[in-house]
């Protein structure tokens, strides 16, 4: 009884939810009909890009899987690229999962879904415990967005010209690079760990001319190893 | 829709959703401090493999044209954050000097 009266009041966390994911809904529409155009230039028929879209709910793991794919990687060196990709969830996850309402089983499993970079930052902007019908709105506007995007993207690609076809392929790394400028504000070890990661997987790709696969799970792992190491260094100083 | 590609978005799904969910099952355990900080720093070594050197490939034969239109975009990310102003000026600047200033 009490969720029905809940349903009706202006402060249901379900509409608050929701209203805080209006922003994210605009820009996951955007970047997911840059999505879209990647994924139809990469042979990924229309039916097989949403369903991605509507169980992946990722970034820029679809956009790497899309490009990897396009360019003839295998599956498995796809997958292992997308877990690294997505490790950093875990810390997320960790600490969304610190702040969360009390809740079983099954409804953990819907807030897990539900976690990408964006919602875990309005969600970390709310005061704990975290309500889990305000994140299921934000979730819920957000993946929309996405989907929608997706399907735009694919709609879009068969009347847009080459050349602005061409240009949107910039989206997903002007995307990357939103992400990526303001976290290096945080301290020289993420400078490193960036500039170390760029570094080695271009040299990986471009002179050593390994595959796109290996060479960004090569990057990664060692790029964060050159920050980490940093730290470690500066604290035994200490 | 082939065997490889179903693999590709199924795999993928548990690949995105596992590192997601499981740590919210493991509420009580504490991740260790150096474990903490090396997946912390991971996103920027993975952000930073996934843009070089994809950028240049964008436009293969002026590569110097989606570089300074990511380089304008994480300018503005920088000092002003924000998602959409910053990707949305990336797009104009690539599609302007794409425009004018074709063949340098």
């Amino acid at each position: 009884m009490s969720d029905l009266v809940l349903e009706n009041s202006p402060a249901n966390p379900f509409h608050q939810g929701a209203k805080a994911g209006i922003p994210i809904f605009i820009g996951y529409f955007t970047a997911s009909i840059a999505f879209g155009l990647l994924a139809q230039n990469s042979r990924i028929p229309m039916e097989a890009g949403v369903l991605m879209s509507m169980t992946n709910f990722a970034g820029a793991s679809q956009f790497l899987a899309a490009g990897l794919w396009g360019q003839g990687a295998a599956v498995w060196e796809i997958l292992i690229a997308i877990l690294l990709i997505n490790l950093r969830y875990f810390l997320m996850g960790a600490s969304l999962g610190r702040r969360l309402e009390k809740s079983r089983f099954f409804q953990k499993n819907l807030v897990g879904f539900g976690i990408t970079d964006e919602t875990f930052v309005v969600a970390s902007l709310q005061s704990p415990p975290l309500s889990r019908k305000f994140f299921a709105g934000t979730a819920l506007v957000s993946w929309s967005g996405w989907v929608f995007g997706t399907i735009t993207g694919y709609l879009f690609g068969s009347i847009m010209p080459t050349e602005i076809q061409a240009a949107f392929g910039v989206v997903l790394f002007a995307l990357f690079a939103a992400l990526l400028a303001p976290a290096l504000r945080q301290g020289v070890p993420y400078i490193i760990s960036a500039a170390s990661g760029a570094l080695i997987n271009t040299a990986l790709v471009k002179i050593l001319g390994w595959k796109p696969g290996p060479a960004l799970a090569v990057a990664i792992l060692l790029g964060t190893a050159m920050g980490f190491f940093f730290i470690q260094e500066k604290e035994i100083k200490k | 829709m082939t065997w490889e590609l179903f693999a590709l978005i199924f795999g993928g799904m548990l690949m995105t959703y596992l590192p997601r969910t499981l740590p919210l099952h493991l509420q009580s355990w504490e991740i260790p401090t150096p474990v903490e900080k090396y997946l912390g720093l991971m996103p920027l070594a993975a952000l930073g493999a996934l843009i070089f050197p994809g950028t240049f490939e964008v436009l293969p034969q002026t590569p110097w044209i989606p570089f300074i239109s990511i380089l304008s975009g994480a300018l503005w990310s920088y000092f002003r954050g924000g998602l959409i102003i910053p990707v949305g000026l990336s797009l104009g600047v690539i599609i302007l000097l794409q425009q004018f200033l074709p063949q340098i």
